[in-house]
């Protein structure tokens, strides 16, 4: 095996030109692998990170009514206990578990103002002011005032909402709803704080109140629509869920409340997914592409070197150790390119990644409703080098076995030919 | 002439050296035509769906209403005179018209509630022109002067509400007072464009008008269906300068879908710079394998390319030679690239691709999840097939230039 390798790397040297231009290709599907995928995860992490803060927790508990028609944000169908005791009681047990690190309670509802002759729906949260600072920080969405204090009628305004309704922090508001037994009333707050999270749904559509003041406006005393749950981190998921579960198998309940991992969410979670595995194959199709490039100068080393291969064989070595010799050959030119190409691509993802890449002026005329910021700070993450790097040296590797699998045809008697 | 015999020769003795560099290029190639069907497929459903179920083509309304057409307010209508109306329906391009009262509204069974917009459509026109009366999946269209209304498959199924059954809207009116419309579903309609699906309920305009104490002519706009989306925007200024000219004072102007439709205008050019990219990478690749290509092929032939500049070749005319050598090579993975690219768009536009499977919920787009059928464009052929012989060409020039520059008394003393 030693020796395989040391022909193959001989073989390298003699032609430093020809085999630095062989691995130019791969060199750069790798840096551009690298790089694509580091803007990709950089996206894709801050959106599993908003999205499990806001909407799905690690995992999220709710009644499966409730979820199989969730748009109506039915008051009906709420989390009131493993069997009827009550949330504090049921937030108390949870709290037990080990798996768990936070539990927020949320009770959202749909609210909303009439002004003249115009209407404009929004969305109420009742949620636990501290549980919510403390577990995902909730405070640093705070644009303008502060957070609500628990036990007055006040609420915090997402920005555009509070725009659209043409409102200032300071201001009052009365706002309509529905209570629990499906009367409309009213009820005036104190707008606190402007909030602005950046994820356009949620600053246009929503705000915040203490969640004893919505239980209490909406009739709905020590109960919540939804508990999202959270572990010591986001892959903590299933064993969130199997240690719930099994406590709602105990305590009751297992037959109405449903558990969902962040991950079945939905939307736009699997959306990115899927994307991330797209991206992947169409990572390995551009390395196998310049792959190509090293089958190309293999074939053509193969035919250069007819003679010598003849003589080798005739000394003895066998087939399998020809196709050895050669499949070195292009494995090493793999690794050696998709090595440069990772340290270059870690390079300038890591430069980029403080620097960050501004699309400003490329989407300049796309305006503020861009889905995505024009300023991106790519990830950078040894996993994705490696990764990167892994996948040139395989799929290199694999393709130069198809030329050099022709090496071994090449017949002893070749050694004795005058090839010119 | 006689440079091209060469080179034409020359790269037929490698045969395979050079149908391998062609393929390097011809699958980057193929690439690119597929992704750019597939996004212009992607984007003209999502048009289409606008188009079709939701903007038209053109839209007639106020300038202040169009400030703040995102509240649905109850200012600034539309009323058109029966004169205006006929000169604009009149022209060559407009194949229809139809108005339409939006409003807000909170959709309610007595025990959930839903907001959403109401549509009050004039029956007749907006069967003709839009797809609605045509996506009915369940029940029928609604009856000329009944209180009924088409609503969408999702809506109907978050309600819980079948054919034949009761809802009311609560909305606001002109009066600044709530009422209520009470209406029975008529029929119930399922769209590629999820929005009208779920957040619209048609209704008859003048059961709105009636609702929402606005007077009998008019309408938050009037949409306008064209021959070809492809006239709207020259047609949106042609109509506004005919609206301004008339002796209304009133602020009316024609809006064309690309104002209506900010969000996948960005989109789309959000995809087209995905392309560039995609572009600039097969522009690397190609020009990595062609130089690889030219350098090992002059490498081999120094003692030829020696013996061409003392039988008095000039080193231009070599390296236009070995260039020509490239191009050919472009010239072959490009038809190759093209060929593959059009077989490719042929299966995609026949039998489509869902590169939504598996995913649940949908998008905050008017794009529809729903299977994605590829779009020709012959430019993109032509562009992309001269693209990869000029990058060729180019890049073999480079390598051609270092190896003709050689002296060829040193090579031939070799």
């Amino acid at each position: 095996m030693r020796y395989i390798l040391s022909i193959a790397l001989r073989n390298l040297r003699r032609h430093k030109l020809r085999t630095l231009l062989s691995i130019s290709a791969i060199i750069i599907a790798v840096i551009v692998g690298i790089f694509y995928r580091s803007i990709l995860i950089a996206y894709s992490e801050s959106t599993f990170e908003n999205f499990i803060q806001l909407e799905s927790g690690h995992v999220r508990l709710v009644d499966e009514e409730y979820a199989r028609r969730e748009r109506v944000l039915s008051l009906q169908y709420t989390v009131d206990g493993f069997a009827g005791e009550g949330l504090e009681a049921m937030m108390a047990a949870l709290k037990e578990e080990e798996a768990l690190s936070g539990i927020l309670p949320r009770l959202r509802f749909p609210a909303f103002y009439a002004e003249g002759d115009e209407m404009e729906h929004m969305l109420g949260w009742g949620v636990d002011i501290e549980g919510e600072v403390e577990e995902i920080d909730f405070d640093r969405h705070l644009a303008e005032g502060r957070l609500p204090d628990p036990g007055s009628r006040e609420i915090a305004v997402g920005y555009s909402l509070l725009d659209k309704l043409n409102r200032q922090v300071g201001d009052r508001i009365t706002l309509l709803y529905n209570t629990s037994y499906n009367s409309l009333q009213g009820s005036t707050f104190t707008i606190t704080g402007k909030i602005d999270t950046g994820l356009p749904y949620f600053d246009a559509n929503i705000f915040v109140t203490p969640l004893d003041q919505s239980q209490d406006f909406l009739d709905m005393s020590d109960r919540a629509t939804e508990l999202l749950l959270f572990g010591s981190n986001r892959d903590q998921d299933s064993s969130i869920v199997s240690a719930v579960s099994s406590r709602l198998e105990t305590d009751g309940g297992s037959d109405r409340y449903q558990l969902t991992s962040w991950r079945d969410s939905g939307g736009i979670v699997q959306w990115l997914m899927a994307y991330q595995r797209i991206i992947f194959v169409v990572m390995a199709g551009i390395v196998f592409l310049a792959s190509l490039i090293i089958i190309n100068t293999l074939m053509m080393v193969i035919k250069e070197r007819r003679k010598e291969i003849g003589t080798m064989s005739s000394l003895g070595l066998k087939d399998k150790e020809i196709v050895m010799i050669f499949t070195c050959e292009g494995a090493l030119m793999g690794t050696l390119g998709s090595v440069i190409g990772a340290i270059i691509g870690g390079g300038l993802t890591a430069y980029f990644s403080v620097v960050g890449l501004d699309f400003t002026e490329v989407m300049g005329s796309m305006g503020d409703s861009t889905l995505i910021d024009s300023v991106v700070f790519p990830t950078f993450s040894l996993e994705n080098l490696l990764v990167a790097m892994v996948l040139g040296i395989i799929v290199s590797t694999m393709a130069c076995i198809i030329p050099a699998r022709q090496a071994a045809k090449v017949e002893p008697s070749e050694a004795m030919r005058d090839l010119k | 002439m006689l440079i091209i015999k060469i080179a034409l020769r020359n790269l037929s003795r490698h045969k395979k050296r050079t149908i391998f560099t062609a393929i390097v290029i011809a699958v980057a190639i193929c690439f690119y035509v597929f992704a750019d069907a597939l996004i212009l497929g992607m984007m003209d459903s999502s048009y289409e769906n606008i188009t079709e179920y939701e903007f038209g083509h053109i839209q007639l309304m106020s300038g202040e209403y169009w400030e703040d057409k995102d509240d649905l307010p109850l200012q600034n209508l539309i009323s058109l005179e029966e004169e205006t109306l006929a000169r604009i329906a009149g022209r060559p391009e407009v194949t229809g018209y139809a108005p339409r009262l939006d409003f807000s509204a909170e959709m309610t069974d007595g025990r959930d509630s839903i907001p959403l917009i109401g549509r009050g459509i004039d029956l007749e026109q907006e069967a003709s022109n839009f797809r609605i009366r045509d996506s009915i999946i369940e029940g029928s269209y609604i009856e000329e002067g009944e209180p009924e209304a088409v609503i969408g498959q999702s809506l109907a199924e978050d309600m819980e509400l079948e054919v034949g059954d009761f809802f009311m809207l609560i909305v606001r009116t002109r009066g600044e007072s709530f009422n209520v419309i009470d209406l029975t579903v008529a029929g119930i309609i399922n769209t590629p464009n999820p929005y009208i699906n779920d957040n619209v309920v048609f209704l008859p305009i003048d059961l709105a008008r009636d609702a929402l104490l606005v007077e009998d002519n008019q309408a938050s706009h009037i949409s306008l269906k064209l021959t070809d989306r492809e006239l709207a925007a020259d047609s949106s200024t042609e109509i506004s300068e005919l609206l301004t000219a008339g002796p209304a004072s009133e602020n009316y102007r024609a809006y064309s879908w690309e104002e209506g439709a900010e969000d996948l205008i960005v989109m789309q050019e959000y995809s087209d710079m995905v392309l560039i990219l995609v572009l600039g990478v097969i522009l690397l690749l190609a020009m990595a394998g062609i130089a690889n290509t030219v350098i090992l092929s002059v490498i081999e032939r120094f003692k030829e390319i020696g013996m061409m500049k003392a039988m008095g070749m000039k080193i231009k005319e070599v390296t236009f030679l070995i260039g020509l050598e490239a191009a050919g090579i472009g010239i072959l993975g490009g038809l190759l690239g093209v060929t593959l690219g059009a077989g490719a768009v042929y299966l995609l536009s026949t039998y489509g691709i869902n590169i939504y499977a598996g995913m649940e919920g949908e998008l905050d787009l008017p794009i529809s999840m729903a299977v994605i059928y590829g779009s020709w464009k012959p430019g993109t052929f032509i562009f992309v097939f001269f693209y990869s012989v000029i990058i060729s060409f180019i890049s073999g020039l480079i390598p051609a230039y270092w190896g003709a520059k050689k002296n060829p008394v040193d090579i031939l003393h070799e």
